[in-house]
Formats: structure tokens, C-alpha cells, sequence
């Protein structure tokens, strides 16, 4: 039993960081890149801001393609804590986040196409207004993706959080906040489709609601390990 | 003594199998509503065969309506997801690989799909002056066009995996011994139709009006299956003592 529990624990420790890790390059990619290359609503700056800065601008894409693989080791590291709680909710879990993977290297194509585009490497005979329009259209495709992947952003947490709130060893009300953030995300990208006007002010508060969800299994993961008396009992 | 136990876990295997049974046709239903709705329905109302100036005008004008086409095929893309995982507890039983080899073949077309979506998108989003505004109004419907294009030769490839998956999913169903036979082998006739239609696109473009009448085959096995798993769940009857100690 006690081994259960210090196996357990060390597991938890393990998604914990693996949480964190996977947050940085995410975080690098589309929070801190994107606020230096985008600007919003001025097609020119945002350009001369890709080719003024255009390592930046690569190291945001491989910055993508590196979430996508941590991002697979967390779902299989959550898998093996959790897949005691209900197997077959677990595989959910990890089924939606494998079906991003691919997603994630689709959409950063279009922001490399975009790159080339602007370099001269394809399109060679368009004007330079074209190339600009071009170059933007394929930065818009990855914009686009980028929000509507989040409908899956959304829906592995809500696995991960009816197994989190069933488990017992880890408190029940961080399993809500992880269901809660799921449903922000999905609701994210059901505006963001069909209700454009409204996206901006849903988009607010799905942000926040993102962070609500996550943040609490990351440090509860990271700081407290597993609640040893309850798993025992429960095993 | 010892038969009250076993019989109560037989009957409990067969409830649980039951019960898989109904979700997975559940889930089967929605992806089929979802389906005709967004490749039905919306396309039905939005394309204009050979008419790129109509076309683009219906999306205008239906915007919302192309919009929900384009939301039904994401929410599709994910109702797959928990039909084949719904379909692979009730079937893993009957030959695990197969049953895996399944939920892989679908697992590698959802991505596909959300690509295929995402043109879609590009394309309204053309027309709506989003994007490449300093093309000229002809130039803007071309483009649009090209990504809506783009979605159409998209689905016409995914078709392959739309049928192969069908392929395990019927020898299963074929061995099961709880779902009829022939529901398997219209399947696998289903499966091989949407391969057989995908390969024409591709290879005989000549003859893809030809072939593309008996998609009905294709969508014929789905239909039953999904009926099937609704309505009768799974045969208790195919449980006879010899049939059962295999399952246990």
C-alpha cells in the first residue's frame, strides 16, 4: 500500500513538471511572440515586424512544434496516474489530445508559408501588395486554426477533470475548475465560428476561465504530490 | 452454490455489453445527424455545381447557416472520436488488435478533417474582406473558391478513410456473434465503396459519376449498424453456456 501511494506521488510529481514545461514553449509561442510580430488590424507593421524579426518569428513556430510533443508526453504521463481512476475516460483523454498533434504542425505550415512568402521564396512574380495580402492571408489560416483548435484544448480537460474530481486523492473542486476551463475553451471556438460579434467579449472571459482550470492541477501536482491518507484508504 | 455467482456475472457482462452498445449507437446517431446537416444540408443550399458567382453569393448570404455547417463538421470531427471509442469497448473482446487498428484508423482522419474545415473558413472569411483586400471582387470570389475547392478534393481523399476504418469495424461486428453477421459484411461492402469512390476521384475522374451512385452502399452499412446498436443493443440469446465461457 505504501508503495501504491509513494508510486502515486511520484507520478504526480512527474505530470506536475511536465505541466510546466509544456506551458513554457506554449506560453513563448503564443503569447510572447505573437505580442511582438502581431499587430492588430495594421497588415504593414505586423510584416515589417515578421521580417524585422524573423528569428524571433521561427523560433515561435518551433516553439509550437515542441509543445505539441511535451504536450503528448503530459497526456501519457496523466494516463498513467489516472487510468486507475476509469481506463476508458483516460484513453478519451489522451485520444484528444493525440488528434492535436497534428493540428499543431498543420497550422504552423501556413505561418512558415508566410515567412517564405514575404522572403521571395514562392510567389515570385506577384507585386509586392500582393505578397503582403498573401502573406497575410496564410497568417490569418494559422490565426484561424489556432481558435478553433481550441474547442480541443477544451475537451481533453473535461476527461481529465470528471477523473480528477472521481479519483479521490486529488481535491475534487480542482476537477471542476479543469471542467469549467474545458468548457471555456469549447465555447471559445463555438463563438468564435458562429457568433463573431460576441467573440471578443466571450474571448475575455474564456481566458480567464482557461487559467482557473489549469493553474490549480499544475500547482497542486507540483506542490502537494498526492493526499497520502485518502489514496490509501481508497487502495 | 456455484451457479448463482457465475450466472450474475454472465447476466452483468451481457447488461455492460448492452449498455455499450446503446452509447455507441448513440453517438453513432449524432454523427449521422451532424453529417447530414453539414454535408447535406448546408452544402445542398450553399454549392451551386459549376455556378462560382452563385455559390459565393448563397455563402454571403446564409452566412450563418455555412457558419454552422462549419461548426457541425468540428463537433462531428469529435463525435467520431467517442463513437470508435465507444465501439472499441464494446468490441475489444472479440479481438483486441482489430479493435485498436480500429480507433487508430480513426484517430489519424480527425486532424484531416479540422484542416478541411479550416479552408472552409478561410473562404468566408475571404469573401468577407478579412483577408486579401486589395484583390479585385473577381479575384476575391477565385480565391474563395480555391478553398472551398480545396475542402471539396480534401473530403474526397479523407473518403478512403472513411471506408477503411469500416473494414475492422466489420470483421468485428462479423465475429462478435452479438450483432447479426450481415450487418458486418455491410460494413465491409460500405467500406470498400468509399475506398472504391475515393480512388475514382483520384485516379478516373471520367468515371466518378458513375461510381458515386453507390455511395448509398457506402452510408447502407452505417445506418444499420447504427440502428442496430440502438434499438437491439446486443443479442442475449447469443449467449449460450458454450458461447459464454469464451467471454469470461
Amino acid at each position: 500500500m505504501e508503495d501504491k501511494t509513494a508510486a502515486l506521488k511520484k507520478n504526480a510529481r512527474i505530470a506536475g513538471w511536465w505541466y510546466l514545461i509544456t506551458m513554457v514553449p506554449s506560453g513563448y509561442g503564443l503569447a510572447y511572440v505573437r505580442s511582438k510580430i502581431i499587430v492588430e488590424g495594421n497588415v504593414a507593421a505586423t510584416i515589417n515586424n515578421i521580417l524585422i524579426h524573423e528569428f524571433l518569428f521561427r523560433t515561435g513556430i518551433v516553439s509550437q512544434f515542441i509543445t505539441a510533443i511535451l504536450f503528448v508526453l503530459l497526456a501519457s504521463v496523466l494516463y498513467r496516474l489516472l487510468k486507475q481512476v476509469n481506463e476508458s475516460q483516460a484513453k478519451l483523454m489522451v485520444a484528444f489530445v493525440l488528434v492535436q498533434v497534428p493540428m499543431i504542425f498543420l497550422i504552423e505550415t501556413f505561418n512558415i508559408t508566410s515567412l517564405m512568402i514575404l522572403k521571395g521564396n514562392v510567389l515570385e512574380a506577384l507585386q509586392p501588395g500582393q505578397k503582403q495580402d498573401l502573406a497575410t492571408l496564410f497568417l490569418n489560416i494559422h490565426e484561424y486554426g489556432t481558435i478553433t483548435l481550441k474547442v480541443f484544448w477544451g475537451l481533453w480537460l473535461i476527461p481529465f477533470g470528471q477523473l480528477v474530481y472521481k479519483s479521490g486523492f486529488i481535491p475534487r473542486l480542482i476537477g471542476a475548475c479543469l471542467i469549467i476551463g474545458g468548457i471555456g475553451w469549447v465555447l471559445d471556438t463555438f463563438t468564435f465560428v458562429l457568433f463573431p460579434g460576441y467573440y471578443s467579449f466571450v474571448s475575455r472571459y474564456t481566458v480567464l476561465s482557461g487559467a482557473i482550470g489549469e493553474l490549480p492541477i499544475i500547482l497542486w501536482l507540483l506542490i502537494k504530490g498526492v493526499k497520502v491518507q485518502k489514496s490509501a484508504i481508497a487502495s | 452454490m456455484e451457479k448463482g455467482p457465475k450466472k450474475n456475472s454472465m447476466e452483468q457482462h451481457i447488461n455492460s455489453l448492452k449498455k455499450n452498445a446503446r452509447v455507441a449507437g448513440l453517438w453513432y446517431l449524432l454523427l449521422v445527424i451532424v453529417g447530414i446537416f453539414g454535408l447535406l444540408y448546408v452544402q445542398s443550399q450553399i454549392i451551386v455545381d459549376g455556378n462560382a458567382a452563385a455559390t459565393t453569393k448563397n455563402m454571403l448570404v446564409h452566412e450563418f447557416l455555412f457558419r454552422a455547417g462549419i461548426f457541425s463538421s468540428v463537433t462531428g470531427n469529435f463525435i467520431f472520436l467517442l463513437l470508435v471509442l465507444a465501439l472499441y469497448r464494446l468490441l475489444k473482446e472479440v479481438n483486441g488488435p482489430q479493435a485498436k487498428f480500429m480507433v487508430v484508423l480513426v484517430l489519424v482522419q480527425v486532424s484531416i478533417g479540422f484542416v478541411l474545415d479550416l479552408f472552409n473558413f478561410t473562404s468566408l472569411m475571404i469573401l468577407k474582406g478579412d483577408v486579401l483586400k486589395s484583390l479585385t471582387p473577381a479575384q476575391k470570389q477565385d480565391f474563395a473558391m480555391l478553398f472551398l475547392k480545396f475542402h471539396d478534393y480534401g473530403i474526397a481523399i479523407l473518403e478512403v478513410y472513411w471506408g477503411i476504418w469500416l473494414v475492422p469495424l466489420g470483421i468485428l461486428v462479423y465475429k462478435s456473434k452479438f450483432i447479426p453477421r450481415i450487418i458486418g459484411v455491410l460494413l465491409i461492402a460500405g467500406g470498400i465503396a468509399y475506398m472504391s469512390n475515393s480512388f475514382t476521384f483520384l485516379l478516373f475522374p471520367a468515371f466518378e459519376q458513375f461510381v458515386s451512385k453507390f455511395i448509398v452502399i457506402a452510408s447502407l452499412g452505417e445506418i444499420v449498424v447504427m440502428l442496430w446498436l440502438l434499438i437491439k443493443g446486443v443479442k442475449s440469446q447469443a449467449y449460450k453456456p458454450g458461447t459464454i465461457a469464451e467471454y469470461l
